[in-house]
């Protein structure tokens, strides 16, 4: 019998402005781990999410709530949190060349009945130093997604794994 | 089976890959498959080995890390000997003959009903602090670590623990060793004292990650 994680798909790419890992959600699970590392080539900037909806189009509207936690290790802790925003933000904070890793747990995304939960935490480093992340969101959508895009900064590289939860 | 039938095929073969196994398979190709990545086979959060706590037990040397790219290590029934202390990570560039001992840096958050706060270092001699423990506080946890084997990558990991005694604690939070280069060993330790036994600390890899 399978227990624990299953690999479902991963995706990764280099050189390039987004990733989109498609079709990796069904109704085999209702649990999602998400495991993401990498690097970019921008200044201080944040890795953004999106759904993409039952036909592989980014969910764009502005349904988007989230709340984060952002740590430092060389100055004071700041929360941040919106309502209505039109992407999830703020899932990693890193620097050209300091690398990041992240875990996302996501639920519901394929309960066409449910809206699609999700909480992350993230380990980036800024120019000044380490830069932590733990996050709450969610897609105030009752519909089916069947994947994730990751964007904003341009990867240097990129690597993405989604595997269910049993 | 011979190369003319591979997987019962003559001729041209079908392709394999996770999720995707065609053809009949003789023990050779899965064991050859199951090398390559390329054999289906669900449970990808992989057991690589778990210690178990004597009493005195100061730290936890895991000296194979298989070949993931991201490890998850779990902590339970963790308690201190006598002082107050809290459960970090150390990484190894020689196998585990030494451990590095300065340059993590680190941020958490420390949560308590009383006095909860932020915690944080730039040149820290552990990676951590991931959950406080005392001699009357049972403490458990994780970590995810990233880049461990990558020697052009920081290692970095995330965690998050609670501990409970009078009151219930928890925290979570980030940390990296800043240094590209390969971490081949990787030690859960705490900053001062010792556990009693039967603290359990498991380290698994995670498959394709």
């Amino acid at each position: 019998m399978a227990t624990n994680l299953e690999f479902i798909k991963s995706a990764s790419g280099t050189s390039v402005s987004s990733l989109s890992v498609t079709d990796c959600f069904s109704a085999k699970y209702d649990v999602y781990t998400v495991v993401g590392r990498g690097d970019f080539t921008n200044s201080n900037a944040f890795i953004y999410l999106r759904f993409l909806d039952s036909g592989g189009s980014e969910v764009s509207a502005s349904n988007y709530d989230y709340a984060n936690l952002v740590m430092e290790s060389y100055a004071s802790f700041g929360e941040s949190r919106t309502t209505n925003a039109d992407h999830l933000e703020r899932i990693v904070y890193s620097h050209n060349g300091n690398d990041f890793g992240f875990e996302i747990n996501i639920y519901n995304p394929y309960d066409s009945s449910s809206y699609s939960f999700c909480q992350w935490q993230s380990g980036g480093r800024s120019s000044l130093g380490l830069v932590g992340i733990k996050s709450i969101g969610v897609l105030k959508q009752t519909a089916t997604m069947s994947g994730i895009k990751i964007y904003n900064p341009t990867f240097t590289d990129i690597n993405v794994s989604v595997y269910g939860v049993k | 089976m011979a190369d003319d039938l591979k997987y019962g095929y003559k001729g041209a073969e079908p392709t394999q890959s996770f999720g995707n196994n065609t053809g009949v398979f003789d023990p050779n190709d899965i064991n050859n498959l199951i090398a390559d990545n390329k054999w289906t086979t669900f449970g990808q959060l992989e057991l690589i080995e778990t210690q178990t706590s004597t009493n005195g037990t100061s730290a936890f040397n895991f000296l194979n890390l298989g070949s993931y790219n991201v490890h998850f290590v779990t902590f339970t029934n963790c308690k201190a000997t006598s002082a107050e202390t809290n459960m970090a990570l150390r990484f190894s560039n020689n196998g585990g003959t030494s451990w590095i001992a300065t340059g993590y840096q680190f941020a958490y958050w420390f949560g308590r009903n009383v006095n909860p706060l932020e915690q944080k270092s730039t040149n820290s001699a552990f990676l951590g602090y991931a959950g406080q423990i005392t001699s009357s506080t049972v403490c458990g946890g994780y970590f995810y670590v990233y880049n461990l084997l990558d020697s052009s990558k920081y290692s970095f990991a995330s965690y998050q623990s609670e501990a409970t005694s009078n009151t219930t604690q928890y925290s979570f939070g980030s940390g990296v060793l800043p240094t590209a280069e390969t971490h081949n060993a990787l030690q859960v330790t705490m900053n001062t004292d010792s556990l009693v036994a039967g603290a359990v600390v498991s380290l698994y890899g995670i498959r394709y990650s």
